[in-house]
């Protein structure tokens, strides 16, 4: 049987649903310029019908939950782009200022390798001049400086590299504690068979910082939590659980490797931030270190023993003559220590200009100078000039790959973002448009209400006299 | 598509983030001139340039040694040139003595004049160029020629100096001591024994020493061409180097160089672009339907 109180019941109902239909819409609204937020739909059911003789009648609607908009799939695909784009806008970052030290408004290395070489053949002209003889040692030290200083500045952007990567390394943890806690607040909240919506809104923020950081790996479970692993398959969080990551200081060079709590997985570390930093730190800058050096320990040993071919000008002259440069223990390091023999800094007689220990002898000078245009590197295809060119074109080629790639992936990054805030933004059209339809429906709700309230008085007056 | 205000705006600052760049790369090409200011904006262009421009500074050094020895290899002609006069001099004394007229008095006139053409030679043969000694070999701090009482010894070496003169031209840029007055017959010793020879009216020994006179004159004018020969190849390598230089400039500037027009043309376009879209999203209010609800 079915009483007016029941349709009373009805008209309740309905005004609760479409209010709450209204909150949300009001909620969208004032979220619509907010980072990370999915807009929300209120998911309205009718309520359990009532069977009578006559079949089943409706007993109204509520509302069954709110629902978020989100599609798993695009925002799987948003985190992996920004992992790329991360990595090369890191690697971009970096390789800027190693660009500018080699860079072709700054050809110091270049144009000291001119200089010095120079230097010989103008002292062949005059072996006797001491004017020239000191002319020779200051270009010598210009090089030796510029060697020196190129060498440094890999070293300080690959110090820096190391710094931020420690730094990355405590976001990770920061972040992945956090989505840990979300996962456990998401599982408990949804336990009911709810929507956390603004909790997962917050995971997904989280969960794509962590791709800036890091490549990752995550899926979620049926419970609602996501569990999170490295691109190389070690686990970050599960549930509410986190696999904090931690850096060691490793030799040689101090520089910190990354480490599970049982591994280091430094060299899987292939994407976002932290990728990007540890292929500059690992790979970019110490292939440059290694072509400087090359070029370094070629000029200081071709130059050396060609020198000591020669016989300086001291009395006696003596023969072989001493290394103009200090000689390089190892290829590695060759630039950083680069420096001119101090004795022959101190008494430019040491320079030998000749063979014969006549001071007008230039031979030696002569064959000196002319090591400037002999392809002695590379196995004979190079001159020192076009090495070092090799090294800028290399640099070069490296930032332009890093700042292309980190276009391309910008672009798709941005089309993705697009295409989430389509499926998942706040339109104040549609908004507009659910506001009319839940206030229209509440008007007529409050009416039914209203004549069932007329229906009951009418009742109570009438039967009731 | 749904189309929501931050689609909207996103595209609208991406599209102008890109006009900034492009007008911010033709704002840098214009205050620079160059397109290629940093490795990666051409790292080809770059790198051909960084060793191109270690080619000029080579060319460059290698014409400033080619003007430097110009100016040896001229004083060392002019050296040359006086020293043949000197001897057509002393051979024109030499044959005047023989000429039968000659009396006690006039043939010791004519060997104090041979004296006079010695000591110019033997001073010419200490000849310094930029405070070395242009005729002793490699020894160019010892002074070549020694006269002690009518016997020049010599004191330089018989080394060749050479200069690199570009990558594949090496030059001997000296004359000896040795090859221009020492080599068989000696100038000094020829003078001196013809002196004796006028003095004593030996017509025998006149016409032997006019016979080395001529050897010695042949000799040095063919040294004198090789001298000559020389001064004119440091001219057309001065001239080979410029115009490398100037071509591989060029190249360059192909390379890198800005394209002044294209870049004040971008420039214009791109500012433009960027305030017509910064006037039309002032314009387009973002309407909704929110704006036509009573």
């Amino acid at each position: 049987m079915f009483g007016l109180f029941d349709s009373l019941e009805i008209g309740r109902k309905s005004l609760l649903a479409q209010q709450a239909a209204l909150e949300v819409t009001g909620n969208n609204i004032a979220n619509v310029n907010t980072p990370g937020y999915h807009r929300q739909r209120a998911i309205l059911e009718e309520t359990a019908p009532m069977p009578t003789g006559i079949g089943e009648l409706g007993t109204g609607v509520t509302v069954s939950q709110v629902r978020s908009v989100r599609d798993q799939f695009l925002e799987l695909r948003i985190s992996q782009a920004t992992q790329n784009v991360a990595m090369q806008d890191a690697v971009a970052a970096y390789l800027r200022q190693v660009g500018t030290a080699f860079g072709s408004g700054n050809n110091s290395i270049q144009e000291d390798l001119s200089r010095f070489f120079n230097s010989f053949s103008t002292l062949a002209t005059d072996p006797t001049s001491s004017p020239l003889r000191y002319g020779v040692v200051s270009a010598a030290q210009n090089l030796a400086a510029s060697f020196r200083e190129a060498a440094q500045q890999l070293v300080d952007v690959q110090d820096q590299a190391n710094a931020a990567a420690e730094q990355t390394v405590s976001e990770i943890n920061e972040l992945t504690g956090r989505i840990a806690q979300l996962n456990m607040q998401i599982a408990s909240g949804e336990a009911g068979g709810s929507d956390a919506a603004t909790l997962r809104d917050q995971r997904s923020l989280a969960l794509n910082e962590l791709a800036a950081a890091i490549d990752i790996h995550y899926y979620e479970a049926d419970d609602g939590t996501v569990t999170v692993s490295t691109a190389g398959g070690d686990s970050l969080v599960t549930a509410g659980f986190v696999s904090e990551l931690h850096t060691e200081t490793q030799p040689p060079n101090g520089y910190v490797g990354v480490f599970t709590s049982t591994k280091e997985i430094t060299d899987s570390i292939r994407g976002g931030k932290l990728g990007g930093l540890l292929d500059v730190r690992d790979r970019l800058i110490p292939a440059y270190q290694q072509q400087l050096d090359t070029l370094a320990a070629a000029v200081i040993s071709q130059v050396n023993t060609a020198h000591s071919a020669g016989t300086d000008l001291q009395s006696p002259s003596t023969s072989p003559a001493v290394n103009l440069f200090m000689p390089a223990a190892t290829v590695a390091g060759a630039a950083a220590g680069f420096t001119v023999n101090p004795d022959v800094v101190s008494d430019v007689r040491y320079i030998a200009a000749g063979l014969s220990g006549a001071p007008g002898d230039n031979a030696n000078a002569l064959a000196i100078a002319a090591l400037s245009f002999q392809k002695l590197l590379s196995g004979g295809t190079q001159t020192f000039a076009e090495s070092f060119a090799a090294l800028q074109f290399g640099i070069g080629t490296d930032e332009q790959g890093a700042i292309m790639q980190s276009d391309v992936g910008n672009a798709v990054l941005t089309q993705l973002e697009n295409s989430r805030e389509s499926y998942s933004g706040v339109s104040l059209d549609e908004e507009a448009t659910d506001l009319i339809r839940f206030q229209r429906a509440y008007q007529a709700a409050a009416r039914f209400v209203s004549v069932i309230d007329q229906l009951t008085e009418e009742l109570v007056q009438t039967l009731g006299r | 598509m749904r189309i929501t205000i931050t689609n909207q705006t996103r595209t609208f600052l991406e599209n102008l983030n890109r006009l900034r760049t492009r007008q911010n790369q033709a704002q840098t090409e214009l205050t620079t001139g160059k397109r290629v200011n940093r490795l990666a904006d051409n790292p080809f262009a770059a790198a051909q340039a960084s060793r191109i421009t270690s080619v000029m500074a080579e060319n460059d050094q290698f014409i400033a040694i080619n003007q430097q020895m110009r100016g040896k290899l001229e004083t060392t002609d002019s050296v040359v040139q006086a020293l043949i006069q000197n001897v057509d001099a002393a051979k024109s004394l030499a044959a005047q003595s023989l000429s039968g007229t000659t009396t006690p008095e006039s043939r010791s006139a004519i060997a104090t004049a041979i004296e006079g053409v010695r000591q110019q030679m033997l001073s010419a043969g200490n000849t310094q160029f930029d405070g070395n000694f242009l005729f002793s070999g490699t020894a160019t701090s010892t002074q070549p020629f020694v006269d002690s009482g009518g016997t020049v010894t010599y004191q330089g070496n018989d080394e060749a100096v050479y200069q690199r003169l570009d990558r594949s031209v090496v030059v001997q840029t000296n004359l000896t001591g040795q090859d221009l007055f020492m080599d068989s017959p000696p100038v000094f010793q020829v003078l001196e024994n013809l002196k004796t020879a006028i003095a004593n009216n030996d017509a025998t020994a006149i016409r032997s020493g006019l016979s080395d006179l001529d050897t010695i004159s042949n000799r040095m004018n063919s040294l004198a061409a090789t001298v000559g020969n020389n001064i004119r190849l440091t001219d057309q390598l001065q001239n080979a180097l410029s115009t490398h230089n100037l071509s591989l400039q060029e190249h360059v500037s192909a390379m890198t160089d800005a394209d002044l027009a294209k870049s004040i043309s971008d420039l214009n376009l791109t500012t433009q672009a960027i305030s017509a879209a910064l006037g039309a999203q002032a314009q387009a209010h973002q309407f909704s339907l929110l704006d036509f609800l009573r």
